[in-house]
């Protein structure tokens, strides 16, 4: 064989092993996440229910207040938090099937400015085509649906971590099987001690200020790709006739006035676009609380705390506006 | 279209498939432009009119000024040539700076007028390709080149798409030759030898290629989002934050160029081109002057030999005129990264750097060859200042908020000994700190060891493959689904 010949035959070859290793490794690889999310959604989960998403900015939210709420209004729904650190729309998107398959009446989303960062991402501008423009295979590619572990081809770094992290834990002895939850029906939050304690004014300081307000850049709304899953979240949702309600988590008031201009411009645009194109109100709850001693740091209300019982009932009003 | 998606992989691919397939040399070249140009297309879509513009342009002003004996003539379409090509980069890169300076200033002075911006997008590679057309008429003029007989040859050398978007910037003196190797009389038409693929060219290109995309996906990209988290808004961070930030994105910044250079030289070495290197192990040089001979080396001697040198040349012997040359070289090395004072802040210091070792090297001449330098303590504190500094220039280059750029140096130089939020910071991005870390040992060892690229080529088959497997492993198992520029397409 020609030697140029040979040594494109091996490049190849390693191509095709190499890719061959990595959907073997994504497809035996115990997806943690998903599989907690499959074993819960496969339980039988009687009567009507309500599901309130979002990332820990939703921890204060004890279901069984709402629950009350709800019931004292004569409708009778089991809430349910299903809330999970750092678990965005992406991920959420993964999970939606197993969502339907349990027909909740109502899905809540607690969504915020962080829901939407670039994590460092660099995305270039490019001009308007004005040209007819040439398929790009990602998009081709995208709508080829492989039989693996849902969703993780999507992330692979997000399984690797996750793998990496499980696998870390159980050395360490970190890892519960069983950890303890903070209420009843919350079977993906962790109960941690400190979140119920209020932080005190000098943690929440800096230099005089309250906490400088720290995170990525936004990007609007055509290049968001969280935002776009949110939306596609959204319309799954509605094809199978689930009410969702989407409102924004609190924040401590002086963290948001730091908040860059044009970032609260593209999150004020993404709230108006989800209002128009749904057709629904969103809830702007995040500079709605004020009080000092409620915070456990800048984004989290404090929880498994009665002194934040108002921000469950404030979410059962809500509730209660759309199912009237 | 990036390097990193999977569009290029096919198009490369298809490419060197169309030029195996085809071996008339004709075809092969006319494969290589429409390839070129489609590969532009794609990512630019109308605005290849002004690469368009531009290789016409210089293509025919060449040949006249070639022809013309006229000195006064030759100048006139010299300065055409440049009016055409610097006119098309300052609009399109530089006109929304221009206009917001003067509403800037309009308002100090409390004037009403506000002029609109155009918004305009820049268009991709422009600040390269605009380079390289110039370098070619300038050559031309200087008659140390001939120009390109045919339009086709010349459109190739424009065009060609491994470094057509991010460099390196090409001199036509290396690469014409390249394309008209078997041409034995000027007159004839067969102006480009056919492309052969050597195996030890695409044994070595398709390693570089290797190196580029680990570099990039691997290493840089993943190390972003420290580097993002920390900058984002630095108001408040500590000293050792910020350094650690300042270090991160002197890798990340490395790890996404050199790593986009590395596609790009391979991607040409397969087709049988070379392109000469743009990094030659910067972190490791001694001397601002040595950085800048080792960092973007095809920009830093296309400034010295087109802007610098012709600038300072009647008065070379000053001392003053060489240190307001180098300014004035940095400050527009700094305007070409981007139409931003933080860009400018970036070239001015950089250029302090080099003017004021410029001058100490020439005015305090024992201390260019002291034996302190020669030892290994010297050279390894030299390194270190220059490095340090170094990095220091480049929190100008990432941050582009003037009171964050402030602040960050601020806390760069007097270090206030915090160490809480460090912690922290390096607790809550453990990947990237490992990954910066290894990608220091690893250019280390290289640096030791030798190009350590040549030496993954010529390793038998077995290990190569055992290589190109372990880094497209990595690759994809800390990927994120979300393919992301390079740094330098946004220049």
């Amino acid at each position: 064989m020609n030697s140029a010949k040979k040594t494109t035959f091996f490049a190849c070859s390693a191509l095709v092993v190499s890719v061959s290793i990595f959907l073997f490794i994504m497809s035996v690889v115990p997806d943690y996440v998903y599989l907690e999310h499959k074993e819960f959604y496969s339980q039988d989960l009687p009567g009507e229910k309500i599901f309130i998403f979002g990332t820990s900015h939703v921890y204060a939210l004890n279901p069984m207040i709402i629950t009350d709420e709800l019931i004292e209004k004569g409708y009778n729904y089991t809430v349910y938090n299903l809330g999970q650190g750092s678990f965005d729309a992406e991920e959420r998107l993964r999970t939606i099937d197993f969502v339907i398959s349990q027909e909740p009446k109502v899905v809540v989303y607690g969504i915020a400015y962080q829901t939407f960062y670039s994590h460092g991402r660099n995305i270039a501008e490019n001009p308007p085509e004005s040209f007819p423009s040439p398929t790009k295979l990602v998009d081709l590619l995208s709508t080829v649906q492989i039989p693996l572990n849902t969703g993780l081809l999507d992330n692979p770094k997000f399984a690797t971590i996750n793998t990496v992290n499980h696998f870390y834990q159980k050395q360490t002895g970190e890892f519960q099987e069983e950890p303890e939850r903070p209420y009843p029906n919350t079977p993906f939050f962790v109960y941690t001690p400190y979140s119920e304690i209020p932080a005190e004014q000098k943690d929440l300081e800096n230099d005089g200020k309250f906490v400088n307000y720290k995170g990525h850049e936004i990007y609007p709304i055509d290049k968001n790709r969280t935002y776009e899953a949110l939306k596609e979240l959204i319309r799954s949702l509605h094809e199978h006739d689930i009410e969702v309600i989407i409102f924004t988590t609190p924040h401590l008031k002086n963290w948001l006035e730091q908040v860059p201009a044009q970032q609260e411009k593209i999150f004020n645009s993404m709230l108006d676009d989800l209002e128009n194109e749904f057709n629904f109100e969103v809830f702007r709850l995040h500079d709605k609380y004020d009080s000092i001693d409620i915070w456990t740091d800048h984004e989290h209300l404090i929880d498994h705390n009665e002194k934040t019982d108002f921000f469950s009932e404030d979410i059962a009003k809500i509730i209660l506006t759309r199912i009237r | 279209m990036i390097f990193t998606s999977i569009d290029f992989i096919v198009f490369f691919v298809f490419v060197l498939a169309a030029i195996a397939i085809i071996k008339h040399r004709k075809f092969q070249h006319l494969i290589l432009i429409g390839g070129s140009y489609y590969f532009f297309y794609f990512s630019s879509n109308y605005l290849i009119v002004l690469l368009i513009f531009s290789t016409i342009l210089d293509f025919y002003l060449a040949k006249i000024i070639y022809n013309t004996e006229n000195v006064f003539r030759k100048k006139l379409l010299l300065i055409i040539s440049l009016g055409g090509n610097l006119g098309l980069l300052g609009f399109f890169k530089y006109s929304d700076f221009a206009i917001l300076q003067f509403n800037l200033l309009g308002n100090y002075f409390d004037l009403a007028t506000a002029i609109p911006y155009y918004e305009l997008v820049l268009p991709l590679g422009i600040s390269f390709y605009t380079f390289q057309t110039i370098s070619y008429t300038i050559d031309v003029y200087r008659g140390s080149l001939k120009p390109s007989k045919t339009f086709s040859e010349f459109a190739l050398f424009v065009a060609f798409f491994p470094q057509l978007i991010a460099g390196p910037i090409l001199r036509a003196k290396e690469f014409l030759p390249q394309l008209r190797e078997k041409i034995q009389d000027y007159e004839s038409k067969k102006n480009l030898r056919q492309i052969i693929f050597h195996n030890s060219n695409v044994k070595l290109g398709i390693t570089l290629m290797a190196f580029g995309f680990i570099k990039k996906m691997f290493f840089a990209d993943n190390i972003a989002p420290l580097v993002d988290d920390i900058f984002f808004n630095p108001i408040g961070a500590e000293s050792f934050t910020v350094i650690l930030g300042a270090f991160a994105f002197a890798v990340q910044v490395y790890g996404d160029f050199s790593g986009y250079t590395d596609i790009a030289i391979g991607a040409a070495l397969i087709l049988g081109f070379k392109i000469p290197p743009n990094f030659n192990k910067p972190y490791f040089a001694k001397s601002p002057a040595a950085f800048w001979n080792r960092w973007h080396i095809s920009l830093s001697s296309w400034v010295r030999d087109y802007l610098y040198l012709p600038l300072i040349f009647k008065k070379r012997k000053s001392t003053l005129s060489i240190f307001l040359g180098l300014m004035l070289a940095f400050f527009l090395i700094g305007l070409w990264h981007g139409a931003d004072w933080n860009f400018i802040i970036f070239g001015i210091i950089q250029g302090f750097y080099v003017g004021i070792y410029t001058v100490i090297r020439k005015e305090v001449p024992f201390l260019r060859n002291h034996f302190f330098f020669k030892t290994k303590l010297g050279t390894i504190i030299s390194i270190a200042i220059t490095q340090y500094l170094t990095f220091f220039s480049f929190l100008a280059f990432r941050i582009h908020d003037m009171d964050h750029l402030f602040y960050s140096m601020q806390k760069y130089l007097l270090i206030d000994f915090q160490t809480v939020e460090t912690i922290a910071v390096i607790q809550s991005h453990k990947i990237s700190i490992i990954l910066m870390i290894s990608f220091m040992v690893i250019h280390f060892i290289s640096f030791k060891k030798g190009n350590l690229i040549e030496k993954f080529s010529n390793l038998n088959y077995f290990y190569w493959v055992l290589f190109l497997v372990t880094g497209i492993l990595l690759i994809l198992l800390l990927y994120d689904g979300n393919p992301t520029d390079f740094i330098y397409f946004k220049f």
